[in-house]
């Protein structure tokens, strides 16, 4: 037995660890007094991400090992892990406020964070399948949990009904493309697989073309594309919103980071096959994502079907199979996590006594009565238009440029016409903030502390991307490099 | 090849001989006295025959899920005990946090009053 190095699952040991270490202390809190479930959670996530950045810069720390062939911390994992710890840590902090006004500040809400956390991670660390489908479990079961935990509502239980039926079966694909691929290569290993579809007899091609089907199906599912995007609005409307933020901003990244890791990593040689059907999807995703969004009137619900449609773009940077496209994913998937974060955040924040800013008459006005707050979601709402000097122009800047270069002129520009589409649906909100009269009294709550600061964070995270874009640009061609 | 078998002939032959034995001589030596709990269907000591969307105690799913865990860490650890020679350290680190992880889970059970019935 070969030495293992294990530093690679340092950072998701300490949320796991810490994970425990809140669930133990809300269980041995007496009744009455309050666990400190958020301090012990910002400290052990803040503690992670300080590894995960000091891995990134440092090579001495582990940078490049492997764990015995199934979990990686090359650049590509590490920029993920710097993303998705960033994005528990601000939903964290959004969170305490949104339940002490919805009910059931636990301890136990923490803790499936944070689980749901260590299979984010390692979904896009594993480099062998058996690895990754674990992660993708660990991660989803807890987000299962994590829907329902407004007991009260029977929104909240219908999305975690909803999502734990449509997820269990969206991972029987997954598994099965999984075990047509090891059928195909005699392992699970990422690497093993590649080389077997690479050298694979005429007769094995149709295994490996069903195989990376089935994979496109149980990726697509989680990533939300159509058309296994249905269960997409219910649950991001019924979740607590704090946990809709988790999952529009973190399953989607470390989903899209398992999706890039085997279809760029390990199935290249098969890129024409699978190509032309993920651009089929694509198109049909942004298509239908934008047209569904534009019908809704509960704000949640439109930003569930926008992140659909967000979910047609990133694919659209996917079909050039370059290590251009996936810097363009990267990229992009930081300047929509923390867009993402920020809105449902802001939304989550004004939360007031069970009841949440979500439809048009809710946020009329705000930009008179709250100034910073419609000011905040008018740039998060920009950035997800795609209008410049926001992280989300350049990011789609990139994408489609992604995909005209790979010959892909046609799927541009329907982007670029669904965008235009979107603009209606986004900014009819800002257009609401700022041109309606208020209505009734200012019945929200004002953000605290906390929220402002993950708020803060977003908006700087959304600004800085769009006016200098280059840094971010660099580490996620740095992470593709690693990738390819 | 098949003589191989034959053992496993001589068990099924004794395990089908000792049932029969059994059912046939407590047959011819016991005296019935049937009762109406007696002569019931049996199953599991609950009614056999009545809905089927009865409500049940949730108590009984989360003992369930309790015993799954225990049930899934012992079927880990005799595979583990096995190879434990070859694995040494890394195994015991492995195994360490297997177990931690799941120690855990059942203290935040039991204290949380899980299986207080």
């Amino acid at each position: 037995m070969p030495a293992v190095d294990l530093r690679p699952l340092l950072p998701a040991l300490i949320v796991a660890v810490t994970a425990l270490v809140v669930l133990l202390a809300q269980a041995f809190t007496p009744k009455g007094s309050r666990s400190p479930s958020m301090g012990l959670t910002v400290t052990g996530l803040a503690g992670a991400l300080l590894l995960s950045l000091t891995m990134a810069s440092d090579g001495r720390y582990g940078r490049g090992a492997n764990t015995g062939g199934s979990v990686v911390a090359d650049d590509f994992t590490l920029f993920f892990h710097v993303l998705l710890i960033g994005l528990a840590l601000m939903a964290a902090l959004l969170s305490p406020a949104y339940y002490r006004e919805n009910g059931g500040d636990r301890g136990e809400y923490y803790s499936l964070m944070m689980f749901s956390l260590v299979g984010m991670l390692g979904l896009v660390s594993a480099t062998e399948m058996i690895s990754m489908f674990v992660a993708l479990e660990i991660m989803s079961v807890a987000l299962y949990a994590l829907c329902g935990t407004r007991r009260d509502q029977v929104e909240s239980q219908e999305a975690a009904l909803k999502y734990f039926v449509t997820g269990a079966f969206a991972s029987a694909f997954l598994l099965f493309g999984m075990a047509l691929l090891y059928g195909l290569s005699g392992s699970t290993s990422l690497a093993r697989v590649a080389r077997g579809v690479a050298t694979a007899t005429p007769e094995q091609i149709p295994l490996a073309v069903l195989g990376c089907g089935l994979l496109i199906v149980g990726f697509g599912f989680k990533v939300a594309s159509v058309p296994f995007h249905m269960w997409t609005p219910d649950v991001y409307e019924g979740a607590p919103t704090t946990v809709t933020a988790l999952m529009a901003a973190g399953v989607k990244a470390a989903s899209f980071g398992a999706f890039l890791r085997v279809f760029l990593g390990s199935l290249p040689t098969l890129r024409e096959e699978w190509v032309p059907a993920l651009a089929a999807l694509a198109a049909i995703t942004m298509v239908i994502g934008n047209l569904g969004a534009l019908a809704q009137s509960n704000l949640k619900r439109m930003l569930a079907f926008s992140s659909v449609a967000h979910a047609g773009y990133l694919m659209t940077g996917m079909v050039g199979t370059t290590e251009a496209s996936a810097q363009a994913i990267l990229f992009y998937l930081v300047a929509y996590g923390a867009v993402n974060m920020g809105t449902f955040g802001l939304i989550a924040s004004l939360s007031k006594g069970g009841r949440e800013p979500l439809s048009l008459q809710d946020v009329a006005g705000l930009g008179a009565r709250r100034p910073a707050i419609a000011a905040s979601l008018t740039v998060f709402l920009i950035s997800l238009t795609g209008i410049p000097i926001s992280g989300g122009f350049v990011g789609k800047f990139y994408l489609f440029g992604a995909a005209v270069n790979a010959g892909y002129t046609g799927l541009a520009i329907i982007g670029v016409l669904m965008s235009v589409v979107s603009a209606y649906y986004y900014l009819r909100v800002v257009v609401a903030m700022y041109m309606r009269e208020p209505e009734g009294e200012d019945v929200w709550s004002t953000p605290e502390a906390p929220g402002r600061l993950a708020a803060l964070i977003a908006v700087a995270v959304t600004l800085g991307l769009g006016i200098w874009p280059a840094p971010v640009l660099d580490l996620a061609r740095a992470a593709a490099l690693s990738l390819l | 090849m098949l003589p191989v078998y034959v053992p496993i002939l001589i068990l099924a032959v004794v395990a089908i001989g000792f049932a029969a034995f059994t059912i046939v001589a407590s047959h011819l030596l016991g005296q019935p006295r049937p009762t109406d709990a007696k002569s019931a269907v049996y199953e599991c000591g609950m009614p056999a025959i009545g809905t089927a969307r009865e409500r049940f105690p949730i108590k009984f799913y989360l003992v369930c899920m309790i015993f799954i865990l225990l049930d899934v860490d012992a079927a880990f650890l005799y595979p583990w005990a096995l190879i434990y020679p070859q694995l040494g350290w890394f195994g015991f680190v492995e195994m360490l946090v297997f177990m931690t992880l799941l120690g855990g889970g059942f203290a935040y059970a039991w204290k949380v009053g899980a299986l207080d019935w």
